[in-house]
């Protein structure tokens, strides 16, 4: 399977700054992953991110070299309103991308700049209203919704443009801990049923781990550290991020009793490990 | 602030909410044409009163009667300029510039008050209005309140550390309030380019013309009023003129 994302040797450095934000990042991305990207701030995170749907090179001018293949297409040669119909992008703070009087005016919102015929637009508006269960707030203005409430309406209204990739830049940034998890729930379901590749931003990795099928760590513009999360959070870089508490306690046990299991990244499947070797079974305890 | 007010939307229910903004902008045109052909003061008092009617109408005296309120204080100003500046054009011409003022003051006032921006803006851009400028409109007006709240986070920041925005004189207060300015500039810069991004990342600006999601539909009486503000303006207009022989 040729990967859905493609980056080689990717270095960017914005207009007028001398260091790059992005060095050598090598990247490939399948259809269906659910990649979860963390690191310090200024790690180069957003920037990768926006390289993905072409607001660089496109919106934030700069020097870019590499190759970035993005669903077949190369971005540098790829505005962004056309990036627009594969890559669904969401930011950090809903309130600056939610812009429309109506939840349903902004679900339609992408399908209008893009020049749907009304009775398409219509079917996709009815269609994401359902599937987000959002029918009863279709005449309410976004800005009065709750903060979850507007992310959720914020990623429904990409939805609609029917990407095969959503990236977020720290969407649950501005929620509280219920909510987040609403949204990272949600997430993960478009993932498994529609097949929706992820790509998320999140610091809160203690949520987030779960729904997460690929753990990417960045540092100074370098990706560090990339494989499945339960093989990442144990190696030295992941410390630069801040371990979850359930894996530096997998950590300890692992180092005290001498024994390997697969790395909990749940307290519920810590709670399992604890359980099964109190019961003796394996080496150990 | 109280005579900004009076030009915003306040949602209700009343025939003049439910008109289209077209046909209104029709009779809204028929009202500026003529109050600014006619220097009759019978002329422009009529035309007030009808204005009041037209606010009872719309179940918005009271908001209207703000607006008013607060344009009267320009009204008295204009009229004693124009006695100052033309002693010889007489009290009653004076008299007709300050009425004129306040009726248009008043028919605005109360277009905007049963308009819902987001519907005028629908409505241009139905008639053909580019996006850009109509996004422009609903933008502006939907951060407003966002706007208010960084002033106060901004204010509340500088407050903390001992800014002092409500002792010492005039001049003190309004220089000391000149020092929220840059890092409230700042601010808004960067929300915009974020507000640009999330656009973009919507696919707008894109190669093709925008369609529009259920656009504003006319009804039969909106096409009549329409229709009528039409004679009206033309017969005004052409009595102005004087009717072809």
């Amino acid at each position: 399977m040729t990967p859905l994302i493609e980056l080689r040797d990717v270095y960017f450095t914005y207009e007028g700054e001398k260091n790059p934000a992005l060095k050598g990042i090598n990247l490939e991305i399948k259809e269906g992953e659910f990649v979860l990207l963390t690191g310090p701030s200024g790690c180069g995170k957003s920037t990768l991110c926006r390289l993905l749907n072409g607001l660089i090179p496109h919106f934030y001018g700069g020097d870019l070299k590499g190759e970035v293949i993005v669903d077949g297409l190369d971005v540098r040669s790829t505005p962004t309103y056309e990036m627009a119909k594969h890559v669904g992008m969401v930011f950090q703070n809903p309130e600056n991308q939610l812009f429309n009087s109506s939840v349903e005016r902004e679900i339609a919102f992408g399908l209008e700049s893009l020049g749907f015929p009304p009775d398409e637009m219509e079917r996709r508006v009815e269609e994401v209203l359902r599937a987000f269960n959002l029918v009863e707030l279709r005449d309410t203005p976004p800005y009065m919704l709750s903060g979850g409430q507007q992310q959720k309406v914020a990623i429904a209204s990409i939805i609609a443009l029917r990407p095969k990739i959503i990236v977020l830049d720290e969407p649950t940034a501005n929620l509280d801990p219920l909510s987040a998890e609403e949204i990272l729930e949600l997430l993960s379901v478009l993932c498994k049923d529609q097949n929706i590749t992820i790509i998320l931003v999140e610091h809160r990795l203690e949520i987030a781990l779960k729904y997460a099928s690929r753990l990417i760590i960045m540092k100074n513009g370098e990706k560090i550290a990339d494989g499945t999360p339960r093989d990442v959070l144990l190696t030295k870089e992941a410390e630069i991020v801040g371990i979850p508490p359930v894996v530096e306690v997998y950590k300890t046990i692992r180092r005290r009793y001498r024994i390997t299991r697969v790395t909990p990244l749940t307290p519920h499947d810590l709670a399992n490990l604890i359980e099964s070797l109190a019961r003796g079974e394996g080496n150990g305890l | 602030m109280s005579m900004l007010e009076g030009f915003l939307y306040k949602p209700k229910e009343s025939p003049l909410h439910k008109l289209d903004p077209r046909s209104k902008a029709v009779i809204l045109v028929f009202y500026t044409v003529t109050s600014l052909i006619y220097l009759d003061p019978i002329v422009l008092i009529l035309l007030l009163l009808s204005v009041v009617l037209l606010s009872i109408v719309g179940k918005c005296v009271r908001e209207w009667s703000k607006s008013v309120k607060a344009t009267l204080t320009f009204a008295l100003v204009i009229f004693i300029l124009n006695v100052l500046a033309s002693p010889g054009l007489g009290y009653t011409y004076a008299l007709a510039m300050s009425l004129r003022f306040l009726s248009l003051a008043a028919a605005f006032s109360l277009y905007f008050l049963t308009t819902p921006p987001e519907a005028l803006a629908l409505s241009l851009e139905a008639a053909g209005l580019p996006r850009d400028f109509t996004l422009m409109l609903t933008l502006s007006l939907r951060f407003v309140p966002t706007l208010a709240r960084d002033l106060q986070i901004v204010t509340d920041a500088f407050r903390s550390r001992g800014l002092k925005l409500d002792s010492g004189n005039y001049v003190e207060r309004l220089y000391n309030f000149a020092k929220l300015l840059t890092p409230l500039i700042v601010f808004e810069i960067r929300r915009s380019l974020m507000i640009a991004e999330a656009l973009e990342s919507r696919g707008f600006g894109g190669a093709v013309k925008p369609s529009l999601y259920k656009p504003p539909k006319m009804s039969l009486i909106d096409y009549m009023i329409t229709a009528g503000g039409l004679v009206a303006l033309g017969v005004i207009v052409c009595y102005h003129l004087g009717f072809p022989q």
